[in-house]
This record gives structure tokens, sequence and C-alpha cells, in this order.
């Protein structure tokens, strides 16, 4: 079933201060593609990825509708959630030996949740967790499942977190950087295993990262976030052909492999106007114009919130 | 000036030669696990060299043991003729003003209880530069295209690449010749790295600072290095040019490391 974030905003009350981590952002996700979310560290992607799962802290102030089908999954109890969670949606954290228990064995790390639905008969537990980590790679998936996380590489730990986070067969997975920290022969494994879910298994997916290379070979669309707002939402082989957002062509430049231009400023200078763009402080092409608020605009399913996008493109625009 | 490979070079500024390192491990059956193998190289006046490989290869313990915070099993690491393994605790502080590290994480290279203010001024203080050093300051964060309203606030209100640039801030207040990065930027997206990489850039271009650069992204290593080191399994496999490296590795893993690099 397709994932439609409608107005979603998520807030943290700190210091008596309400800190806006998200704001009223919509999103469509297809069931069966791979949407990429990219942007700067505090633009709010984590979160984003966080409250798909309903993992946010229970201080969050969290509002707007996230409908999974026809079920809003910010209105579902906590037992109806966790029947969904792991089952239809799986949340994978972002730093994998972290997200292990340091004295348990992989194996039954991965093999936990079939474990705790009483899915399968016990003795049967150990057999799968091994098929499961073979699946993914893992050749000496006896040793490795005998392993505790402290002694995996860092690919060898992504690799077993994502045998555990999608043991159940989701229909959708939440990946949250899955290619931080590692090499570039742990980055092309982990790249293949979650090509293999795309692709053969037509696993949805969410893939929250900061590698490019990685989110313009894996997905389908990509959404550019910007201190909590979505700023650029288009088909992957469109939007890196031609970004439409100055911020998504600052984040283009800065790649190694291109010119690595840095975007000038920090995503913590906040604009003149608070109802003006988010980027206006850091804009090239800033103007007086970017004080007001902005809307999102599309041409051919290429959405920019920027006006100079409609300057730059004639008035076909909806 | 020394001649290398046919190739007329600067002097070297760190000989590495010969270094080993181990760990033993277990609290019964005590075994030992090798870091480091007979690691020997040399890093010349004013190149960035970079050191690449997989993690646990043991790039992170050789950068500490250049630094001396992880002592060495044997070999000697030269810096400006001085073998810096032979020095004393004081001699050692002299020394480390001219080498300096900055860590992969910057949220906790800084103390959460001193605002940004007392941090930069806390290596001027500890190597007791004139406190005229302080005045350089404010120049040092026009440098780092960082404001001047930062140096009142305290780590957890900056962002990761405003943490890192101080750190760095810090470093460059000592003037140092050799710097020594451990995956500056592994934790910062690309446009912050693309800033940080611009400032080093910078600097470079107004002192001759000799840069030794560990990473596992070899997409920036190719970006900003000199030649590149190539270690596995605590062995420094190769150590090239950076074009050299690409298109002729000589060993197998670092033909397995661009291939994986090229093909993704």
């Amino acid at each position: 079933m397709d994932i439609r974030i409608r107005d979603l905003s998520v807030s943290f009350v700190t210091n008596g201060k309400n800190l806006a981590v998200l704001k009223n952002i919509s999103l469509g996700l297809v069931q069966g593609t791979v949407t990429a979310i990219i942007g700067e560290s505090g633009s709010g992607k984590s979160v984003l990825g966080a409250a798909l799962a309903r993992l946010l802290d229970p201080q969050a102030v969290i509002s707007g509708r996230i409908l999974y089908g026809d079920t809003d999954l910010l209105l579902l109890d906590e037992p109806e959630m966790s029947e969904i969670r792991g089952k239809s949606i799986s949340w994978m954290a972002q730093n994998p030996v972290s997200a292990m228990d340091p004295l348990q064995k992989t194996g039954d790390f991965v093999t936990e949740i079939l474990d705790f639905r009483k899915a399968f008969p016990s003795e049967r537990l150990q057999e799968i967790g091994i098929k499961q980590l073979r699946r993914f790679g893992l050749q000496n998936a006896e040793t490795v499942g005998q392993s505790y996380p402290g002694a995996l590489s860092g690919g060898m730990a992504q690799r077993v977190l994502i045998s555990a986070m999608t043991v159940e067969e989701p229909e959708w997975l939440i990946a949250d950087e899955p290619t931080k920290g590692l090499d570039a022969m742990g980055r092309r494994q982990v790249y293949l295993n979650l090509c293999q879910l795309a692709r053969e298994r037509r696993m949805g997916m969410v893939l929250i990262t900061h590698d490019l290379r990685l989110a313009e070979r894996l997905s389908n669309y990509i959404a550019v976030m910007y201190a909590g707002e979505i700023v650029e939402y288009a088909g992957t082989g469109e939007f890196f052909a031609s970004p439409g957002h100055p911020y998504s062509r600052g984040l283009v430049a800065a790649q190694p492999d291109k010119d690595m231009k840095p975007i000038p400023g920090d995503i913590t200078d906040l604009p003149a106007s608070a109802s003006g763009c988010s980027f206006a402080p850091r804009c090239p092409s800033f103007c007086d114009r970017c004080s007001e608020k902005q809307k999102m605009v599309e041409k051919d399913s290429h959405f920019v919130r920027c006006w100079r996008y409609v300057q730059e493109n004639g008035d076909t625009f909806r | 000036m020394s001649v290398v490979g046919g190739m007329f070079r600067k002097m070297a500024i760190l000989s590495v030669k010969h270094v080993c390192k181990s760990y033993k491990t277990g609290l019964i059956k005590k075994k030992t696990k090798i870091i480091l193998q007979d690691i020997t190289f040399d890093v010349q006046e004013g190149e960035v060299l970079g050191l690449t490989g997989a993690s646990g290869s043991g790039k992170s313990t050789l950068i500490r043991c250049i630094m001396r915070l992880t002592p060495v099993d044997s070999g000697t690491i030269i810096m400006d003729g001085t073998d810096l393994l032979q020095l004393s605790p004081t001699d050692l502080r002299q020394s480390r003003k001219v080498m300096q590290m900055l860590f992969q994480n910057p949220a906790s290279a800084l103390n959460p209880r001193k605002t940004i203010r007392e941090s930069l001024a806390e290596p001027i203080l500890i190597h007791q530069l004139p406190e005229a050093t302080l005045k350089e300051i404010p120049g040092i964060l026009d440098m780092l295209q960082l404001k001047k309203d930062l140096l009142d606030r305290y780590p957890h209100q900056l962002s990761g690449g405003e943490l890192q640039r101080i750190c760095l801030g810090r470093l460059l207040l000592l003037r140092p010749r050799l710097l020594l990065l451990d995956e500056p930027t592994s934790m910062l997206d690309v446009s912050v790295q693309a800033q940080i990489i611009e400032i080093m850039r910078n600097i470079r271009k107004e002192y001759p600072i000799t840069v030794l650069f560990v990473s596992h992204d070899l997409a920036l290593l190719k970006a900003v290095c000199d030649r590149i080191g190539v270690m596995e399994q605590g062995k420094l496999l190769e150590l090239q040019p950076v074009e050299e490296l690409f298109q002729h590795p000589s060993e197998q893993y670092t033909r397995d490391l661009i291939r994986a690099f090229n093909d993704f």
C-alpha cells in the first residue's frame, strides 16, 4: 500500500521553547518504489523516518496524518502499531552496532522478532536466521550468527541489520544512512543488498542519506529537505539532470566528484522573515521576494519550493 | 632535497619507519592482536597524503601512534630529525605545537561546559603562547567563515559543521606544520564537507601546512590528496600518487577497492 504523508509537523519543547523540526510535510510514497530523502544534517530527515515508523520520542508534538492505505498511523495505539512495525513498515537505525544488543548473538538478533511473534517453532529460528544472513551475502552465516555485534566490521554489521529488519518481509523499509561510515567495498555490498530488496522483492523504501551517489543509483524519486521542509521533489533522473532549487543545486555541486563547491553559510542561519524561504540567508539568488512564503510549484511532476523556478521555466505551472 | 623514485621531492617532514603495534586481548587466555605491521612511509613537506582502507585496517591507530596518543611496540617516528618516540613528556608537548590532530567527532572533542571562546583560547594557554595570540581568534573565525556571535555559545548550540570548524580553528591558532585529520568530515554532509575542504585549501594557500588525511571516502581523497596509501589488516599495501593509484594499482586489495568505487 502507498504511504501518504499529509501536513506532518513535528516539534520538540526544549527549555520552554518550541523547536519545529518538521513543518507541514506532504509527500506521497508509492508502493514498490524507492524515495531518497536528502539534505543537510539537522534538516529533519531522520525525524521524518522515525515518524513514519512511529518511533519518535513520546515528548514530540506531532500533527498531521500519515496514511498507510486508509489507516492513519498517528491514530493507532501502540499494540496496533506493533503489528504494523516490522511486518509492514520496518525501520533500519543509523548506527548498526549500537542498534544491536551487545550481549545478544547476531543470529538471535535477526530472528528476535519472529520469536516475539511466535511465528515459527523456536527450533526453526536458527535455520531461518542463517538463511536470512546468507541471503544478504554473508557466506559464513553460521559463524556470523554466533558472533556478537562488537566482533563485526561496519559492512557486516549493516548487512546483519538489513537481515533483521527484513526478516518479516515488510512492504516498506525505512533505511537511515545505510552506507554511513563504510568503505567503498562495504558501501557497494550494502547498495547491492538494498537493490536486491527493491528490484527483486519490490520492497518500497525510504532511503534517508547524505550519500548522493547511493540516492542516484538506487532511488526512483528524490525529496530534498531543508530546515524541516521539503524544498524539491522529482524523479531521480530528472532531479540530477536539472536540480531546480538553489539549495539542491548547491548540494549536487558540493560532491567530491563534482566541483566540491560549498554552499555559503550554515543551516542554523535563520531567515529575516519567519514566513519567508528558509534558505534565503544562504541563497545566491536572494531577492526581496524571498521574504514571502514560498509555495511548492510544479512542472512535469518536478516540484520546487522557489518562486524563481517559475521565473526560469516560464509560467506553465500548476 | 632528496631523490625518491627518480624524482626530486621536498624533504620529508615526517618519517615513519618499521612501526609495529599489537594489543593483548582476553582475560584468561591472552591473545595478541596485531594492529600495525612494519609500517614505513614518509610524508613530504607541503603535501596532502591520504590513508585509506577498511574499518579496522589500522588507519586511526597509526595516526594516534604518530601523535603518541597510543604507544607503539617498535619502530621510529621522526619529525624534523627528532624521534618522537624518544621525547620526554615536556618535549612531547613542545612537538605537539607543530603537529596537531583533528578528530572524527567534533562534539566529543570539545568540553561541553566551556564556551567556544574558552575552547579556542585553551590551546593558547596550554602551550603558553603570547597573550597577543588571543587577539587572532576573530581573524581565525573569519578564515573559518564563522560568525563572531558563536564565541559566547556552548558546543551543543552549534551544528556539526560549525563545531568541526571550531576544532580546526583551535589547531590553526598554534600554527602547526603538520595536521593529522582522522575522518574529519565523515559525520558531515557533502555541503559542509565541501566547506571544510575549501577552508583547508585557503589556509594552505597562506602557509604550506602538511596534511595526513585518513578517510574511507575514496572520492574525497581523490579530490584533495597528492598521494594515497592503502592499508589492509595493519599493513600499508601501497602508497602512490593519486592518478597512478587509480590507473595502475599494484595490489589486489587496492584493485578490488577501486573497482568497488568505480562500479558504485
